[in-house]
């Protein structure tokens, strides 16, 4: 007996007496009914079939409600209860430029656009908008107003009266004046750099030196003292300094007296930050 | 009498115009004006009176 080729339905041969028609038709229309039926088991407004494990045999999976979502589930097509609740809200976002970040875990927020010329940066652990620090000048220059006298063959930190410029409070004119602090947030590198006058005298030599933190880096300038002017010296480092720490200079003579560290404007003392 | 004079005082061979450095005496003021000395390493002994380190008070 022959069968169709997709459904395998039996059907008269060609050359086949057919003494019993009526029954091979309703052996035909039996099968094809059974297999419709398989292929179309919907019986309500909205189902849908699916394929299931058996080969020509859908599965029904009837409407769900109003709201669900279709999804899977062990495999197969089903219904489910979306979640929106859970979902980021549009209405979050109430203007042109706003982002997104979570304020906390599971918990998203809205961060409004900043303004022009900001950047995004972090504070306290979350993002935000800041304008960023001018990439201006930092640094300290003094001066002093008064000589100062320095004993003979004794080593004297120099003091600082006048501040020509200080972006950072790196110095105070009434406390520690003889120093240059580095203030929060300014730790890095500096170029130091002084200059100062001795009084004329040719007698002796006389050197300048940094210190840092009252320990002693280095030497700079050692001469021999010049009769007809000031006797005048000059260094510069580059040091890395960290928050703290404190910077000044010590001036030194062997004249044999005493003798003045002049205020000229040949004696000044300056930092000039380079970065970290 | 300032620091540096007593100490040629006490050792007359050390001149006031000699490098104290290369002798070994390192004296340091402050800025306070008050000198004291910060290290010693002279061939003798820091002279009687005086003291290594700044005067307290």
């Amino acid at each position: 007996m022959a069968t169709t080729t997709n459904y395998g339905w039996t059907t008269p041969d060609d050359t086949a007496l057919v003494k019993d028609g009526a029954a091979a038709i309703r052996t035909l229309g039996s099968s094809v009914d059974t297999t419709t039926k398989n292929l179309n088991p919907s019986t309500t407004l909205g189902d849908i079939e699916y394929r299931s494990s058996t080969a020509n045999t859908n599965t029904r999976l009837g409407i769900g409600s109003t709201g669900q979502v279709l999804t899977v589930a062990g495999g197969v097509p089903t219904w489910a209860t979306s979640d929106d609740a859970n979902a980021i809200q549009n209405a979050l976002l109430t203007t042109t430029g706003d982002t997104i970040y979570a304020s906390s875990a599971s918990t998203p927020a809205r961060l409004g656009i900043g303004t022009t010329g900001q950047v995004l940066t972090v504070a306290a652990g979350i993002p935000s908008w800041a304008t960023p620090s001018a990439a201006g000048f930092v640094g300290v220059r003094l001066t002093k107003s008064a000589v100062q006298s320095c004993a003979n063959n004794t080593g004297v930190k120099i003091l600082w009266d006048t501040e020509t410029y200080d972006t950072d409070a790196f110095h105070s004119t009434s406390s520690n004046t003889s120093r240059i602090t580095i203030p929060a947030g300014k730790a890095g590198y500096y170029s130091i750099s002084a200059t100062g006058a001795f009084a004329a005298n040719s007698t002796g030599q006389r050197y300048y030196a940094f210190y840092i933190n009252n320990v002693f880096i280095t030497i700079f300038g050692r001469m021999n003292g010049y009769s007809a002017g000031d006797t005048t010296l000059c260094g510069t480092l580059v040091y890395n300094l960290a928050v703290g720490d404190y910077i000044e200079v010590e001036a030194f003579q062997n004249s044999g007296v005493g003798l003045d560290f002049q205020s000229t404007t040949n004696s000044q003392f300056s930092a000039q930050y380079l970065g970290a | 009498m300032e620091l540096w004079e007593q100490i040629i005082e006490a050792y007359p061979e050390i001149l006031a115009t000699d490098y104290f450095p290369d002798l070994g005496i390192y004296l340091t003021d402050d800025g306070d004006g008050i000198a004291y000395i910060a290290k010693w390493e002279y061939s003798k002994p820091i002279p009687k009176g005086l003291k290594l380190g700044k005067p307290k008070g």
